[in-house]
C-alpha cells in the first residue's frame, strides 16, 4: 500500500524514532510502513491519522500504480 | 499504553522509555528462566537420588508452565504489531517445517531408506528454522 508517511514526517522534521515514540511502536515498524513492507493495522492507521490531523485516505492509498 | 505516557515528552524520549521497559522485561524473563533452570535441574537430581517426592517435580513443572504462559502473554502485550507479525510468520513457517519434516523422515525410514526419526533433531531443526525466519524478517526480508 502506498503512503505519505515519510513526507508527512519530513514536514514536521521528525526522525523515525520521534514518530515511533508518538505512535507507541518501534522505529522498525515506522520504517517498514514507510517502505511499504508492512501495512498498518486499522487501529494504528487511525493513530497515524489522528497524529497528523488528516483523514486516513489522505495518508494511505491502496491503488496500485 | 500510549495513554499512560506524559504527552509533553518527545517521541524519542517515549521510544527510549518504551525500549527500556521492554528490555527490562526481557531481562527479568531471562533471570526467571535461569532460576527455574537451576531449581528444576536440582530437583530432578534430588528426585533421581530418591530424596524428593515425584509430585514435587510435577508441581515445579506446573509452575514453570505458568511462568512461561505469563511471560508469553506479557511479551505479546508489549511488542508492537510488526514484531507480532514477525513472531507469527516465524511460528507458522516453523510449524510447516515440522509438518513436512517429521512425516517425511518417518516415511523414508518406513521404506528403509534412512535410520529411525530422531525427535530431538527434528525439534532442534524446527526451533532453528523459527529463529532463522524471525531473524531474516528482522533484517528486513519481509
Amino acid at each position: 500500500m502506498n503512503n505519505r508517511l515519510k513526507v508527512l514526517r519530513a514536514m514536521r522534521n521528525w526522525s523515525q524514532a520521534e514518530l515511533a515514540g508518538h505512535l507507541d511502536v518501534s522505529r522498525q515498524a515506522v520504517n517498514a510502513i514507510e517502505t511499504g513492507k508492512h501495512d498498518p493495522s486499522l487501529p494504528l492507521a487511525f493513530r497515524i491519522a489522528r497524529l497528523f490531523e488528516m483523514p486516513i485516505q489522505e495518508i494511505f492509498d491502496d491503488r496500485q500504480d | 499504553m500510549t495513554d499512560k505516557i506524559d504527552p509533553a515528552t518527545t517521541g524519542e524520549a517515549r521510544l527510549k522509555a518504551r525500549s527500556r521497559r521492554f528490555w527490562s522485561f526481557c531481562a527479568l524473563g531471562f533471570g526467571v528462566a535461569v532460576v527455574i533452570g537451576v531449581v528444576t535441574g536440582t530437583a530432578g537430581a534430588l528426585y533421581q537420588a530418591g530424596s524428593l517426592p515425584g509430585w514435587l517435580i510435577y508441581a515445579f513443572w506446573g509452575l514453570t508452565l505458568a511462568a512461561f504462559g505469563w511471560f508469553t502473554w506479557e511479551y505479546f502485550r508489549r511488542v508492537d504489531e510488526l514484531d507480532l507479525m514477525d513472531n507469527l510468520w516465524a511460528g507458522i513457517i516453523g510449524f510447516y517445517f515440522y509438518f513436512v519434516a517429521a512425516p517425511s523422515w518417518w516415511l523414508f525410514h518406513d521404506i528403509g531408506l534412512v535410520r529411525a526419526p530422531d525427535q530431538i533433531a527434528i525439534y532442534v531443526a524446527t526451533v532453528f528454522v523459527m529463529f532463522a525466519t524471525y531473524g531474516l524478517r528482522k533484517l528486513g526480508l519481509r
